[in-house]
């Protein structure tokens, strides 16, 4: 855990231009704006590209910065900010559920072991199931889950209101439920099996 | 008012632990006997487990030195823009004050440069190369009669102090860059 103390003096070291500062923050936030970059934009190097340019940005930009404000905030409002702009950019907008293509089928049907993480194939698909989401919806999504940002955290990462971070979370999850419903149910057994015992 | 909709946000308050008893005691007793929240309940509860066991996706090696290294760079253009830009806005300003200083230098030759023959004249003729060469001649004097007006005149020492404060300005601007490049 980064001390707040510590992160301010990483940012007046920067803002004189001391590389070993910014090296420190960088090294802190590297992996949380890169996983929200990957989870954005969906591929390792168009991640990679968008995470330099954002910490570039950031480092232009750190005299903007107010010291009162969560640096992790902040970091993740322009790295968030950017995703969007670079997704506007492409143009990819989200597909209509009627328009989603066919789910890859499973390599194989051996029984899944129970494992904490996800295979890369189920890992995959979730990156499949996020990319359906409109990009407002997403950046909720990811903070809260990979980034564990409590709910007013997201608010001020966002700039949105604490209801609108409420009920884009949740629409986002109903939304995921209806997908994975659609064209992943074997995604989770877990899924089947509360079916099952709702039915039952 | 215990509506199915609202029972729905409940779920995703619970699920995130952010939901107060009293609803979390309507939740649950909605949800033994509403089978369509029960299910929606299961699936929100799937949706939640899937995503928490999403691994975090790391950064590559060497991510860290590039972009850093990408950073300082692009300080160092920035810098160097600004520091330009600076100069040039400041130079602008300077000539305009001397050029007003210098007005009526400057309305000798424009009146050369307009006058009839020398800027209409699309191609010149062989006869007329000198006559273009001669006023092209008493052009550049009267460019240097301005110049020796500026060097020589009263605003001599502004122009100086500002050509010193720009040279220091330029100076600065690479001692520091060199400083946060050299500590790589
Ligand atoms: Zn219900």
């Amino acid at each position: 855990m980064i001390s707040v103390d510590q992160e301010k003096a990483w940012v007046q070291g920067a803002l004189a231009g001391d590389r070993t500062a910014f090296t420190s923050l960088v090294e802190a936030y590297k992996n949380p704006v890169y996983n929200l970059c990957y989870r954005m934009l969906g591929t390792s190097t168009e991640a990679e590209d968008a995470a330099q340019e954002i910490f570039v940005k950031i480092y232009r930009r750190l005299h903007t910065y107010d010291p009162d404000r969560k640096l992790s905030s902040w970091v993740l409002s322009v790295a968030s900010h950017h995703c969007i702009d670079r997704l506007r950019r492409r143009r990819l907008q989200t597909v209509d559920i009627e328009e989603m293509p066919e789910w890859q089928p499973l390599v194989s049907d051996r029984p899944q072991p129970e494992r904490q993480l996800l295979d890369s194939e189920q890992e995959a698909r979730v990156q499949q199931l996020l990319e359906y989401l409109e990009p407002g919806y997403r950046v909720p999504l990811i903070m809260h889950y990979w980034n564990d940002l409590s709910y007013q955290e997201i608010c001020e990462a966002t700039g949105l209101s604490l209801s609108a971070v409420k009920s884009r979370l949740h629409r986002a999850r109903l939304k995921l439920a209806e997908l994975m419903r659609a064209h992943a149910p074997d995604l989770i057994p877990l899924m089947a099996q509360a079916k099952e015992k709702v039915e039952a | 008012m215990n509506n199915c909709d609202e029972i729905l946000e409940l779920i995703s308050l619970q699920l995130d632990e952010a939901l107060e008893a009293a609803d979390a005691n309507r939740l649950t007793l909605h949800l033994t006997h509403c089978p369509d929240c029960a299910l929606a309940f299961s699936e929100l509860q799937a949706v939640d487990a899937l995503f928490h066991r999403a691994p975090m996706k790391y950064a590559p090696s060497g991510f860290t030195t590039r972009v850093v290294d990408a950073a300082f760079a692009d300080a160092l253009r920035y810098n160097l823009r600004l520091g330009v830009v600076g100069l040039m806005v400041g130079t602008l300003v300077i000539s305009v004050i001397l050029i007003m200083g210098q007005a009526s230098l400057v309305w000798t030759v424009l009146s050369i440069l307009f006058a009839p023959g020398f800027l209409s004249s699309g191609s010149l003729w062989m006869g007329e190369f000198w006559q273009a060469l001669m006023i092209g001649g008493r052009v550049s004097l009267s460019v240097l009669d301005i110049l020796r007006g500026l060097l020589l005149g009263p605003l001599l020492v502004p122009s100086v102090l500002s050509l010193l404060c720009g040279a220091f300005v330029t100076v600065l601007i690479q001692r520091k860059d060199q400083q946060t490049l050299t500590m790589t």
